[in-house]
């Protein structure tokens, strides 16, 4: 799965320039993946739940309609950061009218308590201090990211009748001194110690494969997988 | 952009937004709570774990270098190569997984850049190195099939592994010391072999060791670190992510400061790397710690891995195969003996969960207890240890109901010291019996005694015996100071004469029991260490095979009880012989019986498997040293089987004091080649089963027949000398014996056990023959004998009597007698008739008819009762029943039967018939008839007698019947030589009267008797052999007297001798027998 082989999403819609009707399919699936990154960032804004979500929706219908949002770039670069500027530009552009509509009322200040389930149960890392909507954005991205690779992982080995391996490998995608030994994945599995073994670096293999291949769809060139994928991991760690 | 367009595109989206979103929940309405997208991993830690280069994994996507050539490039520089994928690549090289279509097989293609490709002096360093490798071939070298150039690439064609390497492994989980050690020696092996065909690795690294999914190890890459290196360049080669300084940290000093001068020792140097890093996880760096502080591997690997990581190279092992012998020359000092934990338990406590009576029931202590600072001390049901309290306590200091110990405090005390109520010791203090060297107490024995009865060397007491003897009262000795002496044992009072006699019996075996004491106190606590040290490594968890668990050595107290119990009974016999006194036989018994107990306690340690390997003491051939598992399997099994025949040699020993003299020649050397054949048929079951277990190789499974051949003559020779001088059986196919049935087999034993009257005795007769006899007393020089037929006693020497019959099996039954069949002259059994010669004969049924009738149904019982009873009609119709017709027509007639289950063919004598006052009937008919011949089962006898109880109409309503009869085993009586001429009397009240031959030619003797209490019989021995019995040919009686006759069915010329037999007359009375009614 080399990259000359097939276009990432994002390499049709920039090309295209949105033109073209594969493009905009590709739009659309990237902007459903995308969603909750976009969510978190207008409630980071100073918005509630669902007067976010209204907005996220009204965004991404102004994105599809064609073109690019006033003031946004032209499609270069990755997504994410096209995306992002394109979000800020609307949420300003939203803000203005609000404030318009409201002849200077006061905002709702949304609450910022971390337990939001719309976002998704999980893919919340619990947060006490309040961060910038950039940076919630970053993470929701990454996180989003993360959730969609080990998902296409999961189906895939489903797909091939290795959902077992999956669910008894998976604690060693992340461990490396292990708790739990692998006798014991050994016998679940009824394969040999060192069968364990390839059959973990397989899967870790196959994660890593799936990670860049998410990352890939959503950048140009393939020189950039890495710098993204770093710059996610710096968001991550919350540095 | 239409409108509708855009909204059509807006729908989808809006639709597939609410409808599709995996994650996001779609409605706005209703929050649906999703699953963990996470699955309880760490998203940071997975993001960190997905952006790890994978080293040689396929980080396929854009990362490839510049020169990393693409799959197209490949599969045109290769038309005869299928390309299937890229596998991994380093720096320098790009590795494809390739299939060889003509040869149908999977391997893996190394490209060299196309850069180095064009280097001078390149190709021929390459083809040079590329043959040098393809040479190498050994199970644990990737193989290199081809190498050339081929489109510009320079290639190797090698061997495709299908698994990781070590680095990838070892990122996957810590390897155990158990797994190191599975790897490290076979590189060993590998790079022993590569060095000696000259070919050095120089760039060992765990990602050049393959492992497949089976766990083979391959080590790749040899030698390629030259190809690819300029002449005098160390080789720094940086893998893609630049994560690792390449491969610096595996590489000898030597290499990165002299490259020229490298050996193969830096390869070993490389393997010491690898293998602590396999050990503990990082890298040998600056001052790093011991392999052993870091994981649980032997603490004697550490020097090893150390040498192998010295700086100077003439200070590592010389060799690879020197490596691999030093590891597995540690790592084969096996679980059941590893010293790195067993002696971290200097002070140690065991306590078993199980209690008993409130405590406890083993609690094994040692050493000190940190938390006090105190000795520990044992408390339990069973309590070993330096100080031990408990119901049975073993220990430097004990105390208990049982004490055994340095100092012994309690009921019964053993030790050193010991006080209790009795006590047995060095110093023993005891209120009732003390025992010992010096003994003081109520009742004391030893070398010096005090005590209110005292015995020894210097007895001191109210009652005092011994040598030196001080007593207040008497004593009795060799010099003695009391005011009474005693002049016999019998004058001494009770107790005194009472503790003599069993410290003089008992004194060996007391001085003994030190060892069997000894044992617990010693296994016991080793027992304990070990076991806590098995429970510390988590042994209780896995299944382990009973020869690897710590418990096996409690096996050593059974053994050596029994041991001990056999030296006792050896002993025994030295200090009481019997009448033979200390004889050549003893000796030879006891060191047979020494011989089995070194083979013993010689076989049984190394059957336990407690003996650590070594090369000395156990099987000594070269195969059994391959690997310690094997070692151990082997000296197991030659243990078990030289243990098992230990004992038959111990027990052939025991029997040796017990040999009639008649065996004592005979025994020595059997018992010699007993042992011999003990010792070879472990040897050769050794080697048999070494034979059906090769190493590496599943065993060969025999059938069942084949399986224990190699036993057949060991065990052929030892039943051989069972039966020789042990037990054996007999069949005895004739005789007169009482009590020996005809046909029947003995047990007979040849042990000299004692003899007693009426044993059964085997003896060797002066023409050959076993004959047997009774005893009838003991004598010195042999044994009196009677045989049955004969009242003469005789002696039989002692070198003559071979052995006492014990029991008999497979006794034929009793005889049946069918009506009319030869009447057969057998020995009555002894078993039936034993309880029933009690019993009387049973008149069970009668009926009466006139004369001239028939004789029909109904039965009836004696006291009138009709039977109907249909076993017995069925009965009463197989007897003949006879036609009895009197003179009169009057006359009536009355058929009796009797019933006795010893009723035989000569039982009957007769009826007699009197009125209900006992007076003779009048007005009858005196006829007899009967009786019938005898029916039914075996089991169940019967007699039938007709006898007339008077006329038709003057029949009286009760009678009485008396039945006279003879049962049960005869008395042999004298013996008549068929040419015997004159008369004779027997009995006294008996006169022969003649014999002969009748006009049928058949033989008869008659004889007559004045008095009817003993019945006679006569039994004509053939001169064939066999003995026929005799024919009722009549009897008269002339007043008192009464003459007898019989015959036989043969002739007097065929028969040799005629035996009489008797046995009592017997009577029965029925009174108030009620006639039964006509039919």
């Amino acid at each position: 799965m080399t990259s000359s082989f097939h276009d990432t999403r994002w390499t049709l819609i920039s090309r295209s320039r949105g033109e073209d009707t594969q493009a905009k399919a590709a739009l659309s699936e990237l902007c459903e993946a995308y969603y909750a990154p976009v969510v978190a960032f207008l409630r980071r804004d100073g918005r509630a739940e669902d007067v976010a979500r209204d907005l996220a929706h009204g965004f991404f219908a102004k994105l599809l309609a064609g073109g690019t949002i006033e003031g946004a770039d032209p499609l270069r670069g990755k997504f994410r950061s096209y995306l992002l500027m394109a979000l800020k530009r609307f949420a300003a552009n939203q803000r203005d009218r609000d404030h318009a509509a409201k002849r200077g009322g006061g905002q709702i200040h949304a609450v910022i308590d971390g337990e939001s389930d719309t976002t998704g149960a999980g893919l919340q890392i619990a947060d006490a201090s309040i961060e910038a909507p950039d940076a919630a954005f970053d993470r929701q991205w990454a996180l989003t990211l993360l959730a969609r690779a080990l998902e296409s992982l999961e189906s895939e080995m489903r797909d091939e009748g290795k959902l077992a391996h999956f669910d008894v490998l998976k604690p060693w995608l992340t461990a490396e001194a292990d708790a739990t030994p692998q006798s014991d994945a050994a016998a679940k599995l009824g394969m040999s110690v060192e069968a364990v073994k390839v059959a973990i670096h397989r899967l870790r293999k196959r994660f890593r494969e799936s990670v860049k291949a998410e990352i890939a769809q959503t950048v140009g060139q393939a020189g950039d997988v890495r710098e993204e994928l770093e710059a996610l991991m710096g968001t991550l760690r919350g540095s | 952009m239409p409108p509708n367009e855009v909204s059509g595109l807006r729908g989808m989206f809006v639709c597939n937004l609410r409808c599709h979103l995996p994650h996001a929940v779609g409605t706005m309405d209703s929050a649906t709570p999703s699953s963990d997208p996470f699955h309880g991993l760490n998203p940071a830690d997975l993001m960190a774990a997905a952006a790890l280069p994978t080293d040689g994994g396929a980080d396929t996507l854009p990362l490839a270098p510049r020169d990393l050539p693409s799959l197209a490039e490949i599969a045109a520089a290769f038309p005869d190569l299928e390309i299937v994928d890229l596998i991994g690549h380093g720096g320098m090289s790009a590795v494809f997984r390739a299939r060889q279509p003509k040869l149908d097989r999977v391997v893996a293609l190394k490209v060299l850049p196309k850069s180095l490709a064009v280097t001078p002096g390149f190709a021929e360093r390459f083809t040079r190195e590329g043959r040098v490798l393809a040479r190498l071939s050994h199970p644990n070298i990737v193989t290199v099939h081809d190498f050339g150039e081929s489109g510009g690439f320079c290639y190797l064609i090698m061997e495709y592994v299908d698994g990781v390497n070590l680095r990838q492994a070892m990122r996957a989980g810590r390897f155990t010391p158990e797994q190191a050690l599975n790897i490290i020696p076979v590189m060993c092996e590998a790079l022993q072999y590569a060095h000696s065909q000259g070919v050095l690795h120089r760039d060992i690294k765990p990602e050049n060791i393959l492992l497949d999914a089976k766990g083979k190890v391959k080590i790749a890459d040899f030698g390629i670190a030259k190809i690819l290196n300029e002449d005098g360049d160390g080789g720094m080669m940086l893998t893609q992510s630049g994560a690792k300084l390449g491969t610096a940290p595996y590489m000898a000093p030597e290499q990165i400061e002299q490259p020229a001068s490298v050996d193969h020792r830096a390869d070993i140097y490389s393997l010491g790397v690898v293998f602590y890093e396999m050990l503990t996880g990082e890298l040998p760096l600056g001052r790093f710690a011991a392999p052993s502080e870091k994981s649980d591997v032997n603490g004697n690997m550490d020097e090893v891995v150390f040498r192998a990581l010295a700086k100077d190279r003439a200070m590592r092992q010389q060799s690879a195969g020197e490596f691999k012998t030093q590891i597995e020359g540690i790592a084969s000092i096996p679980p059941m003996a590893r010293r790195s934990l067993a002696w971290r338990f200097n002070s140690f406590e065991y306590k078993s969960k199980r209690m008993l009576l409130g405590m406890p029931l083993v609690h094994i202590t040692s050493g000190i207890d940190p938390t006090t600072g105190r000795k520990r001390t044992a408390r339990g049901f069973f309590a070993f240890g330096d100080r031990a309290v408990g119901v049975f306590a073993f220990g430097g200091y004990a105390r208990g109901c049982f004490a055994c110990g340095g100092m012994a405090v309690g009921v019964m005390a053993f030790g050193g010291l010991s006080i209790g109520l009795i006590s047995w010791g060095g110093l023993a203090l005891a209120l009732l019996l003390a025992y010992g060297g010096m003994s003081v107490g109520f009742l004391s024995a030893g070398g010096i005694a005090l005590g209110w009865g005292a015995a020894g060397g210097f007895a001191a007491g109210v009652h005092a015996y011994g040598g030196q003897v001080y007593a207040l009262v008497g004593g009795m000795g060799d010099q003695v100071h009391a005011p009474h002496l005693f002049k016999s044992f019998a004058e001494m009072p009770v107790h005194l004469q009472w503790l003599l006699r069993i410290t003089r019996q008992f004194a060996f075996m007391t001085a003994w029991v030190w060892f069997p004491m000894m044992m617990p106190s010693v296994l016991v606590p080793w027992w304990a260490r070990r076991q806590l040290e098995y429970e510390a490594q988590g042994g209780e968890q896995r299944t382990t095979a009973w020869h690897e668990r710590p418990s096996r050595v409690l096996w050593l107290l059974p053994a050596s009880l029994l041991l001990f119990l056999a030296f006792i009974w050896t002993c025994r016999h030295w200090s009481s012989p019997g009448s033979s006194g200390v004889n050549a036989q003893t000796f030879i018994a006891s060191a047979i019986e020494f011989v089995g107990f070194v083979l013993a306690a010689v076989s049984l340690p190394l059957w336990l498997r407690l003996v650590p390997m070594n090369s000395f003491y156990g099987v000594r051939l070269p195969s059994t040293f391959v690997s310690d598992e094997r070692w151990y399997d082997v000296n197991a099994v030659f243990g078990k089987h030289l243990f098992i025949w230990s004992l038959t040699v111990i027990a052939a020993g025991i029997a040796g004091f017990y040999q009639l003299p008649r065996h004592q020649d005979a025994y020595s050397w059997a018992a010699i080649t007993l042992t011999l054949v003990a010792a070879a048929a472990s040897v050769a079951s050794t080697l048999v089963w070494m034979h059906r277990h090769p190493i590496g190789r599943p065993a060969i499974k025999s059938h069942w027949l084949v399986r224990n051949l190699e036993l057949v003559i060991p065990v052929v020779v030892l039943m051989m000398f069972v039966r020789s001088f042990i037990a054996r059986p007999y069949y005895v196919p004739s005789g007169n014996e009482p009590g020996v049935a005809k046909n029947s087999r003995w047990i007979a034993s040849h042990l000299d056990t004692g003899f007693e009257k009426g044993d059964l005795i085997a003896y060797a007769h002066e023409n050959g023959q076993t004959w047997l006899a009774r005893v009838v007393d003991v004598e010195a020089k042999g044994l009196l004998l009677k045989r049955g037929g004969n009242p003469e006693e005789f002696l039989m020497p002692w070198d003559k009597i071979i052995g006492k019959m014990l029991f008999s099996y497979l006794s034929p039954g009793a005889a049946d007698a069918a009506g009319g069949a030869l009447p057969a002259a057998d020995a009555p059994v002894v078993k039936g008739t034993s309880h029933a010669l009690g019993r009387q004969p049973v008149l069970r049924f009668m009926r009466v008819k006139r004369s001239r009738q028939e004789w029909q149904a109904p039965l009836y019982s004696p006291e009138g009762m009709q039977l109907n009873d249909e076993v017995l009609k069925r009965l009463v119709r197989t007897t003949a029943g006879g036609n009895m017709q009197g003179n009169g027509a009057d006359d009536c007639w009355l058929q009796l039967w009797f019933e006795h289950p010893d009723f035989d063919a000569h039982s009957s004598y007769g009826v007699e018939i009197a009125g209900a006052d006992g007076l003779p009937l009048k007005d009858r008919d005196a006829s007899t008839a009967g009786p019938v011949t005898t029916l039914g089962a075996p089991s169940s006898q019967w007699l039938s007698f007709s006898i007339s109880p008077g006329r038709v109409g003057k029949l009286p309503a009760e009678v009485q019947i008396t039945l006279r009869y003879s049962i049960g085993p005869w008395q042999p009586g004298m013996m008549l030589p068929a040419d015997y001429n004159g008369s004779m009397s027997f009995g006294g009240e008996c006169m022969l009267a003649g014999f002969g031959d009748d006009s049928d030619h058949h033989a008869f003797v008659s004889w007559s008797m004045s008095s009817d209490e003993t019945f006679y019989d006569v039994v004509a021995r053939l001169k064939d052999g066999k003995s026929i019995g005799s024919l009722s040919a009549g009897r008269t009686s002339y007043g008192k007297n009464t003459v007898q006759r019989v015959k036989f069915l043969a002739s007097l010329r065929e028969v040799e001798s005629f035996q009489i037999r008797s046995r009592q007359m017997r009577s029965v009375t029925f009174s108030h027998v009620v006639i039964p009614p006509f039919p």
